[in-house]
């Protein structure tokens, strides 16, 4: 069955590569509320300082007078016991979020994915022009990004009106170049290193998640064993080729990507190779879903292949998915190889009921709730 | 096919080293972060001008300079201990004269 696929030229003129760089960004639904979320705290980070509330400043952390105004509450020093609380409740919350809904909160709310995110939109933004215009969008952004951290400390309105002529005190100079310097470090150049290496709530997440909670999964069963193939051939379903059962797909995964790993070559390369044996040749009507084309591994900010499995630095930013998505279309195969689903899902297992991780996060969240009201009580 | 640019996504090479950047990366990190936790803890029930008149009565120290001394105090603490953890995390020195083979 020919199908025609959709294809435009592109020169290597600079207006051209910012078109395909904005294209290589993902553009799908999820794609979508997840960019809406981050730009919604992006702004809102800089804005709330400048919210006034019963004619003072909104939320400020007010260190000289010990006192944290929050949207016409005063909190004073001797009230820690509610902060405490509250970090409590917070964390019982993500542990919950995180066993219900996956990473959500690393794609949507993590400071870190806010502000790489809009780093990263400037520099695709700058692209075409010489890399000192990127450096000096970054250094203004990161300053008044320091500015509005300071201003949720100083009175904001008093702050920007002591820039010019200069008059701050060695302190907020201080606290406003040190967030610059981090914020331009962490959101300009490292990224996705932080959530990899720095990270202890990436470390922990794969122990909150159990066979139920929405990943980004690899559907195995349809997509092996992967390979290029002639085309017009049609999907496994479109065949009527069944499904594999799990375990001999994901045999076939592992033995694909160690076969990958082992084409390094050297010595490792040999001893991996004979670990692995050698994969079957497969005839094209043998061939699942997945044509292996990389583009999940290409657009992964990570490079992390989903395809061996879950992996703690992946933050569920959804670009693979998209990615998979495309070169499904243009093959004219269903969505849906790598998706946003559980491990039952995936491989066809019906849902648990009773799920402990659930159970204990909604025990300490009920703590919390109790500590409140009998603090309060 | 993008080879990735990380050596540490190889789940068969747990051993590969790391970038310099995220060797002070781990070290510099966690500290900050337990620093920032504990100066909250901490001056949230202490004033720094109540330590000041107990530590240098007399001497012009504002909240503010307390409150960034207490914190880098904390970070410096906090830092020496995570700079010994990584020291004693390092492989001990391996005798030159063992003619073991080199693991693979």
């Amino acid at each position: 069955m020919p199908r025609r696929i959709p294809l435009r030229m592109l020169g290597a003129d600079a207006e051209n590569a910012v078109a395909a760089d904005a294209a290589a960004a993902p553009r799908g639904r999820y794609a979508r509320l997840r960019r809406c979320s981050l730009w919604l705290l992006f702004a809102a980070f800089y804005l709330l300082p400048w919210l006034r509330w019963d004619g003072r400043q909104a939320l400020r952390f007010d260190l000289p007078a010990r006192r944290l105004d929050l949207f016409g509450l005063t909190l004073w020093s001797h009230d820690v016991g509610w902060l405490l609380l509250t970090l409590f409740a917070a964390a019982a919350a993500l542990m919950l979020t995180t066993t219900l809904a996956g990473r959500v909160w690393c794609g949507f709310a993590c400071p870190q994915s806010v502000w790489s995110h809009a780093f990263a939109w400037l520099e695709r933004r700058f692209a075409a022009w010489p890399a000192a215009a990127r450096h000096v969008v970054w250094a203004a952004l990161a300053l008044w990004t320091g500015i509005s951290f300071v201003g949720y400390f100083a009175p904001i309105a008093d702050l920007v009106a002591r820039l010019r002529p200069f008059a701050w005190s060695g302190g907020e100079t201080f606290w406003v170049l040190f967030y610059a310097l981090a914020t331009w470090g962490n959101a300009g150049f490292l990224r996705s290193q932080v959530c990899r290496y720095l990270c202890p709530y990436a470390r922990l997440q794969p122990l909150l998640c159990d066979r139920d909670t929405p990943l980004i999964g690899y559907d195995a069963m349809r997509g092996e064993p992967r390979g290029a193939r002639a085309c017009g051939q049609g999907s496994i379903a479109q065949r009527g080729r069944r499904l594999l059962d799990a375990g001999t797909a994901h045999d076939y995964a592992l033995r694909a990507s160690i076969a990958r790993l082992a084409g390094q070559g050297g010595q490792r390369g040999d001893a991996l190779a004979s670990y692995a044996g050698t994969l079957p040749k497969f005839t094209d009507a043998q061939l699942g879903d997945c044509v292996d084309c990389s583009a999940c591994v290409d657009a992964c900010p990570a490079r992390i292949d989903l395809r061996n499995g879950p992996h703690y630095a992946c933050t569920a930013c959804g670009a693979c998915v998209d990615a998979c998505d495309r070169s499904m279309d243009s093959h004219g195969f269903a969505h849906g190889l790598l998706r946003w689903a559980g491990a039952n899902a995936i491989e066809r297992q019906p849902r648990r009921r009773l799920r402990p991780r659930l159970l204990a996060g909604f025990a300490l969240l009920l703590a919390a709730l109790l500590a409140a009201l009998f603090a309060a009580g | 096919m993008t080879p990735s640019d990380d050596p540490l996504l190889d789940p068969l090479d747990a051993t590969a080293p790391r970038p310099l950047v995220q060797r002070l990366g781990v070290i510099l990190w966690p500290s900050f972060l337990v620093a920032g936790a504990m100066s909250v803890l901490f001056f949230a029930l202490v004033d720094p001008l109540a330590l000041r008149d107990i530590t240098f009565p007399g001497r012009p120290l504002s909240r503010e300079l307390g409150y960034t001394l207490g914190f880098f105090m904390f970070w410096l603490a906090t830092l020496s201990s995570s700079v010994l953890t990584g020291f004693l995390l390092r492989p001990a020195p391996h005798a030159a004269a063992d003619d073991d083979e080199p693991l693979p």
